[in-house]
């Protein structure tokens, strides 16, 4: 952070590390292939392409740097010279000062180091390749979180979240078994897919600067209301229906009432959270011996929706994903594209220009919340297709962990930042994260643990404040 | 002085406080009239337990809340069960056995981790919310491993803790401590500063305060407060319990947003936390009373959302409310709300009559038209009266206070007559299961008129007109009570209107030295007064609530400390009148043993003993006095000594109050209002059974020890009158 721009040495010192490491990553996979014999055709082929996407991602991210050629255009020449004398220096003593500016970052991988070579030595079977791969591939990554924090211009919550993807999804599939099997990639991409429905309308609130509570509450009133209705008979298209119209409604109502408490959306909705649960629960527990719970027989084409092994024309992929995927490009398509998206984010960014703009904010404030109704409603229909069976707790992991995907996507807090494709990126990030902390054999308690461990860096990253002593 | 005084009230900032205020007297009455078993001392006692870990969890999210930057810390609830869960494991690994240990882990754990926060938020500058969402998700998380299931023992020590039989326990002394930390805390230069940043924080860096440093020390002492909420939480529960974090969050923000505290920051109290959880709690209470079979749970967390989402909504009118309702100090409200409640809580208690049979013959009596009850009378008196002194008030705004005070004794004493008892039907004596007469001759209900209708009903006698003249004293003395207060305390009085009232009030109470010496009389098995004890234990309580708030009338009642004081007062005589009474509750008593020993009283009414004849004379079953006081072993030495404390501090506030600076010198010029004071006191005490050695001593004691304690209390006396003359200097 301290040089938000790099001098052209600094920029060719990293231009160059993109291509060694490429060289270096091809060469081990080449060697790795000959090693377990694989055609030479084939290692061929691998290597060439590892090392083709890897120079064409760090291209890909160079460009992003921030590069301080324009403001060099704007000097005089005398000063251009010096300043060029002073980087052919600066160049020298590159490295050098590298090391001394990251002190810290070098000890603590330095330190994570030594542990290594010491649980190394502590445990059996842990010095082997996909650990020690696994290691390099955490150094990689960090290494080039560091780098895009420091000098990409924009976008720089995508970037580092692909690279924590990408960086997680190598990570896993070294060290856990079955981590990259077709039923593994196909649970991931269930669970994100339910993550990433709810989290719609919770990126839509955030965008205007926003929270919705309300959504696990949401999601598991609507299961439980649902499975209720069907076993009172019903078609179940028509519960749907209703279900959904319940979730509209409650989206209606928070938006509504939080309108003019917009500093307290947060509590109101976790109040109206309260109160729809507390109310469904209430009436489906008339005349039941289960409290809480809904039991009875989910139709079969909508546990087909939501199930692992569900097929959408022949096809089998869960048809949930495919509704999540087209649901997700209408969504970034819109918010890119329309002026419901532009005059979004104008509300979000600054509330005195839309309104000068004539546009209403209040339209577009009950509206984002209506839409989080609908969608966390339609999560709460699916999961009841997942399950099986209505339990209300099963939107409670929702509700912290949309919000989680939302900011580690990088959609600021505040409003007007942000969009949806940066929060699939979040909601990746944490499912394959989950999947690879339950693969190393960590319990749901772990899970949450890490978790919370991990928003904080991810925010801390890209989403800081500025000083008060800059905001006067 | 005269300036300040005639100077047009300004808007209160303690406005917000209006709101939880009503919520919590309205919860409350309707809490005793549920269930009337709240208002014993068993009742109390774990009303305390329950609520204490609530209210300590609270106070901490409003001081981190107070700091600004929309920072509720969500990671309340998982800190509580973070500490709770590692001092039971410490305790089962065989560490910290002795309190000190405890507290100072469990303080310890609470300030670190809220510093460590506060160091994330200060330095690495993210988002508070980001920040305690973050701690909320680790510490659930950590908490579970740490401790898979519920489990593991307290330290045998704290087992008493949370049997919450007796008022006074350690849980209630942590209580007060914190509070009282909290009002100390809230007299330093870091508290306004505190405030200042919450309200703005880019002006109080450009001041010259150290911001970083004040959000750290609020969180710091947020984690006291957590560190103290785990441990009250422990002994509750007397176990671990790593599963209860996320509820103490949930109810912990809903009770800081009933408590009115702003969530921006910049506006909050330790009383609104207070009220705010006692909200809380009153609303379970009030559910737990109902029979809603396996749909309690939900209801119970449906009527959380609702009062969250309701106090939210109504915090959208406060601008309007501090605009419109100028001259309404929240400390008016709670006085007379307080008062209202008080004499329906001593009703649901004391008169069985009132319990929760009663209470639905009276709903069935109200569609049959049949006589009022008595606490319906004595409900819709005072609010009646209340209401209208303040209409008359307003109507006539420069009207002499004793033109005032006639109307309302015009007023009451056409209430009381336009109240002619018809004759009770028989249906409605059955209907309540109402076996005894003598029973209700020692219960409130004698208060409203029934019981004059009863006895007219058998016989006509001068014991009628004894009834009814004895209960328009009592209707009179509470209204013109509650018509003093409201005079005295409000802020536009005028000085003289206010010296009225005070005569006024010292004129009423020998009606009270009376009615105790005929409660004595009543006590010793003459059934002779129907100024019965719970009749003259409300005139007493406005009393001693008058009593005690007169030193806030000096300052006009419109800061958050005042009203502080008024809110412990009401308590601690809610306190007193418990002390002295057995802890079982009455209508257990009342029920299964009505006739006591089987006695059957000869009886003969003392006024009628004064010279006239007696015309009749009744036979009747006697019940027993209901409030088993005067037996000494009801009354624990430690309640004894903590009372004998009490009655002293009490005193001394009241000779402060007279006394007004620290010498004996300034005592003499005010002697007539100590001795009616004495006299007051004394008579309270011993109505409600305490020996009068007890009496003179604590008296002796109080009067030779009272320089020393003015002198300590004279040091914030100083301060407050600089206050007053910086104030005055800057205009």
């Amino acid at each position: 952070m301290k040089t938000s721009r790099m001098g052209k040495a600094a920029f060719s010192f990293y231009k160059w590390l993109g291509f060694v490491i490429a060289v270096i990553i091809s060469a081990i996979s080449a060697v790795l292939g000959y090693l377990e014999g694989t055609p030479s055709q084939l290692i061929i082929l691998y290597t060439v392409a590892i090392f083709g996407s890897i120079l064409w991602g760090w291209y890909h991210l160079s460009v992003r740097w921030k590069y301080n050629e324009d403001e060099k255009t704007g000097l005089a020449v005398e000063q251009l010279d010096e300043e060029i004398a002073e980087d052919s220096e600066y160049h020298e003593s590159y490295i050098s000062y590298l090391i001394k500016s990251n002190k810290f970052a070098i000890i603590g991988i330095l330190a994570m180091i030594i542990a290594f070579v010491a649980l190394a030595f502590a445990m059996d079977n842990f010095f082997e390749w996909r650990n020690v791969l696994s290691l390099v591939v955490f150094f990689l990554t960090l290494l080039i979180l560091i780098i895009t924090n420091s000098f990409a211009k924009n976008n720089k919550s995508a970037l580092m979240g692909l690279a924590v993807l990408i960086g997680l999804f190598i990570m896993g599939s070294l060290i856990v078994d079955g981590f990259i099997s077709t039923l593994n990639l196909k649970s991931m991409l269930l669970f994100a897919s339910f993550l990433g429905l709810a989290c719609i309308g919770q990126t839509l609130v955030v965008l205007l600067g926003g929270l919705d509570l309300s959504v696990s509450f949401v999601i598991g009133a609507a299961n439980i209301g649902l499975m209720y209705l069907i076993n009172l008979g019903i078609p179940p298209s028509i519960c749907i229906i209703a279900v959904l119209m319940l979730g509209i409604g409650v989206g209606l109502i928070n938006g509504l009432l939080s309108f003019r408490l917009q500093g307290q959306a947060l509590i109101l909705t976790l109040g109206v959270g309260f109160i729809i649960t507390g109310l469904v629960q209430a009436l489906t527990t008339i005349g039941s011996d289960f409290g809480g719970s809904v039991f009875g027989v989910v139709p079969k084409w909508l546990s087909n929706i939501a199930a692992t092994n569900g097929t959408i024309f022949g096809i089998s992929i869960p048809p949930i994903v495919v509704i999540w995927v087209i649901l997700a490009i209408v969504l970034i398509v819109a918010l890119k594209n329309t002026t419901w998206g532009r005059n979004l984010y104008a509300v979000g960014g600054n509330r005195t220009t839309a309104a000068r703009l004539s546009i209403s904010e209040r339209t577009y404030w009950v509206g984002v919340f209506t839409i989080g109704g609908f969608v966390s409603a339609l999560t709460g229909i699916l999961l009841l297709g997942w399950s099986g069976g209505g339990f209300v707790g099963v939107g409670g992991p929702y509700l912290f962990q949309t919000i989680a995907a939302v900011v580690v996507g990088g959609t600021s807090l505040l409003g007007g930042k942000g969009g949806y494709g940066f929060t699939v990126i979040g909601v990746l990030v944490l499912q394959v994260l989950s999947s690879f902390l339950v693969g190393i054999g960590l319990s749901y308690e772990g899970q949450q643990f890490v978790f919370g461990l991990l928003i904080l860096p991810m925010v801390a990253l890209y989403a800081r404040s500025p000083h008060i002593r800059t905001q006067i | 002085m005269e300036l300040i005084e005639t100077q047009k009230p300004k808007s209160s900032p303690s406005t917000y406080l209006i709101v939880p205020i009503v919520i919590f007297f309205l919860l409350f009455i309707f809490a005793t009239l549920r269930g009337p078993y709240l208002i014993s001392s068993t009742g109390f006692g774990a009303l305390i337990i329950v609520v204490a870990p609530l209210i300590l969890a609270t106070y901490a999210l409003t001081i981190i809340v107070m700091a600004g930057r929309a920072s509720v810390d969500l990671s309340i609830g998982p800190l509580i069960s973070f500490v709770n869960v590692g001092m039971i494991q410490l305790i089962g690994l065989g560490f910290m056995e002795s309190p000190i240990a405890l507290f100072a882990y469990a303080i310890g754990v609470g300030v670190a981790y809220q510093v460590f926060m506060a160091l994330i938020i200060v330095f690495v500058r993210v988002q508070p919310i980001i920040v305690s969402l973050s701690g909320y998700l680790s510490l659930v998380g950590l908490n579970l491993i740490i401790m898979p299931r519920a489990g593991g023992l307290a330290p045998d020590w704290m087992y008493d803790w949370g049997a919450g039989i007796n008022i006074v326990s350690p849980v209630l002394i942590i209580l007060i401590v914190a509070t009282a930390a909290w009002y100390l805390l809230a007299q330093t230069a870091f508290w306004g500063n505190l405030k200042m940043m919450g309200s703005d924080e880019r002006a109080t860096y450009t001041s010259g305060v150290n911001v970083n440093l004040v959000r750290i020390g609020a969180h710091a002492i947020g984690g006291v407060y957590a560190g103290l909420a785990a441990i009250t939480f422990t002994s509750l529960i007397s176990s671990g319990d790593p599963t209860q974090g996320t509820t103490y969050t949930l109810m912990a923000v809903t009770a800081l947003v009933l408590g009115g505290a702003n969530l921006a920051g910049g506006r909050g109290s330790a009383f609104g936390a207070l009220l705010g959880s006692l909200n809380i709690f009153l609303i379970t209470y009030s559910l737990s009373t109902f029979n809603f079979g396996k749909m309690q749970a939900f209801i119970t967390d449906m009527s959380y959302g609702v009062m969250l989402v309701v106090s939210l909504l109504i915090s959208l009118a406060i601008p309007f409310m501090q605009k419109r309702a100028r001259g309404l100090s929240p400390g008016l409200v709670f006085l007379v709300l307080g008062i209202i409640t008080l004499g329906v809580a001593v009703h649901a208690a004391m008169d069985q009559s009132m319990g929760i049979k009663r209470f639905a013959a009276f709903v069935a009596s109200t569609e049959t038209e049949d006589p009022l009850s008595a606490g319906t009378i004595i409900l819709f008196g005072v609010v009646g009266i209340a209401v209208l002194s303040y209409i008359i008030k307003t109507l006539f705004k420069h009207i002499s206070a004793s033109m005032i005070g006639f109307i309302i004794v015009l007023i009451i004493t056409a209430f009381g007559l336009i109240f002619n008892p018809d004759t009770p039907t028989e249906s409605f004596i059955a209907s309540t299961n109402l076996k005894t007469i003598g029973l209700d001759y020692y219960s409130m209900s004698v208060f409203g008129l029934e019981s004059i209708s009863q006895s007219s009903s058998t016989y006509f006698s001068f014991n009628a007109l004894a009834n009814s003249t004895y209960t328009l004293i009592g209707i009179i003395g509470v209204v013109l009570f509650t018509s003093l207060i409201i005079l005295i305390m409000l802020p536009e009085t005028k000085v003289q209107t206010k010296r009225t009232a005070t005569i006024l009030f010292i004129c009423t109470i020998p009606i009270i030295a009376i009615g105790a010496l005929f409660f004595e009389n009543a006590n010793q098995g003459y059934l002779a007064s129907n100024f019965s004890g719970e009749t003259y234990a409300i005139l007493l309580v406005t009393a001693l609530l008058f009593t005690i708030t007169i030193p806030l009338v000096k300052t006009k009642i419109n800061n958050v400390n005042n009203l502080f004081i008024g809110a412990i007062s009401i308590l601690a005589l809610i306190v007193v009148y418990f002390f002295a009474t057995d802890s079982t509750p009455i209508h257990e008593v009342a029920s299964t043993s009505i006739v006591v020993a089987g006695q059957v009283l000869d009886y003969t009414d003392p006024i009628i003993q004064t010279g006239i004849e007696p015309i009749a004379t009744q036979i009747i079953e006697y019940a027993g006095p209901m409030r088993v006081n005067t037996n000494a072993q009801s009354m624990t030495i430690v309640s004894e000594i903590t009372y004998c404390i009490f009655m002293v501090v009490l005193l001394h506030i009241f000779l402060r109050l007279a006394m007004g600076e620290t010498s004996f010198r300034s005592f003499w010029k005010y002697w007539h209002i100590a001795t009616f004071a004495v006299i007051a006191w004394s008579g309270l005490f011993y109505a409600i059974g305490v020996p009068l050695w007890q009496i003179i001593v604590v008296i002796a004691i109080a009067i030779i020890s009272a320089p020393n304690v003015m002198h300590i209390i004279s040091t914030y006396i100083i301060g407050e009158h600089r206050d007053d003359a910086i104030k005055k200097w800057e205009g």
